[in-house]
């Protein structure tokens, strides 16, 4: 069997990987730079893929390398948001939603953040965001239910019920 | 110790399997209701994010991909298609000379007659016609 198409995987999957890039790092400039990477590695890696993995839990794999190697290339500052990049989110009704979910994001601890846009951005499984992150299943449900649980406690006046947010799992 | 109820409405809507049961005590857990409707809040509010990349973005990329497309395209078919009509005319009008230059007239005058039959009123030309 032929290795996927390289013009077909990028229209399919890179506003997915823009938008979780962009939710991970804070700027959709640098977000712009790094999808940029994740398909140049994927045009080079064709010949590694794994016929037997899904499409997108591949590419988002790649995508999480490539924020590994730039966080380890420079110590990750608070998102800068430039007027440039304020000007590429074009939902003016949802903005103050939208900056407060991004603040709130940013507030999250990196792999439970990741995990968690992995799911809701990606659509990956448990088991898929575990491989990618060397987690067990159980951690990455873990992560993903502390990190809603934070994000509607910065979110929403209206929730009555107890937060009670777990403390760290081990892998 | 049982699994926090909150975190089961977590799975849950993840697509992760639970058990009935396991679902229906967690249901009934003070505030569960409100939780559930507040993570499904979340993802949709994650599901509306409509932002792209730049234009720069899409051209550097389609560079990547080896392809062309966006503001190109457009213009590269419609100089495709006039050179086709260009090509198509020139062709037309060379045959057109061809012919004029052979026969010596324009292809609307009708050829020269070789052989002229003349039919008289009265005369039987299958027996005895004009020879």
């Amino acid at each position: 069997m032929s290795a996927p198409d390289p013009a077909r995987l990028f229209d399919r999957h890179h506003l997915a990987v823009f938008r979780f890039l962009r939710r991970m790092t804070g700027s959709p400039s640098l977000a712009e730079d790094l999808t940029q990477e994740v398909f140049l590695r994927v045009v080079r890696g064709l010949d590694g893929y794994d016929e037997r993995s899904r499409e997108v839990s591949w590419i988002f794999r790649i995508a999480r390398n490539v924020l590994v190697d730039r966080h380890r290339a420079r110590v990750r500052s608070p998102p800068d948001v430039s007027l440039q990049d304020a000007a590429v989110v074009s939902r003016p009704a949802t903005q103050v939603v939208t900056t407060i979910l991004d603040e709130a994001l940013a507030r999250l601890p990196e792999e439970e953040r990741e995990a968690f846009l992995m799911r809701e951005v990606g659509g990956l499984g448990y088991r898929e965001i575990a491989e990618a992150s060397g987690a067990t299943p159980d951690a990455t449900r873990m992560r993903i239910y502390r990190a809603r649980l934070a994000l509607r406690a910065a979110l929403g006046p209206s929730r009555s019920a107890a937060v009670r947010i777990p403390k760290e799992v081990s892998k | 110790m049982s699994p926090d109820p909150l975190e089961i409405l977590s799975a849950l809507l993840d697509g992760e399997p639970v058990a009935p049961d396991v679902l229906a005590a967690a249901l009934l857990a003070p505030g569960a209701r409100e939780a559930l409707v507040d993570f499904a809040g979340l993802r949709a509010e994650l599901a509306a994010d409509d932002s792209r990349p730049s234009a720069g973005f899409y051209g550097a990329m389609d560079r990547v991909l080896g392809r062309r497309r966006g503001y190109g395209r457009p213009v590269w078919r419609l100089l495709q298609s006039a050179a086709a009509v260009v090509v198509l005319a020139l062709a037309t009008l060379g045959v057109l000379s061809l012919r004029t230059r052979f026969y010596g007239r324009g292809p609307e005058e009708p050829p020269q007659a070789t052989r002229i039959i003349q039919f008289t009123p009265g005369v039987d030309w299958h027996e005895g016609g004009p020879q």
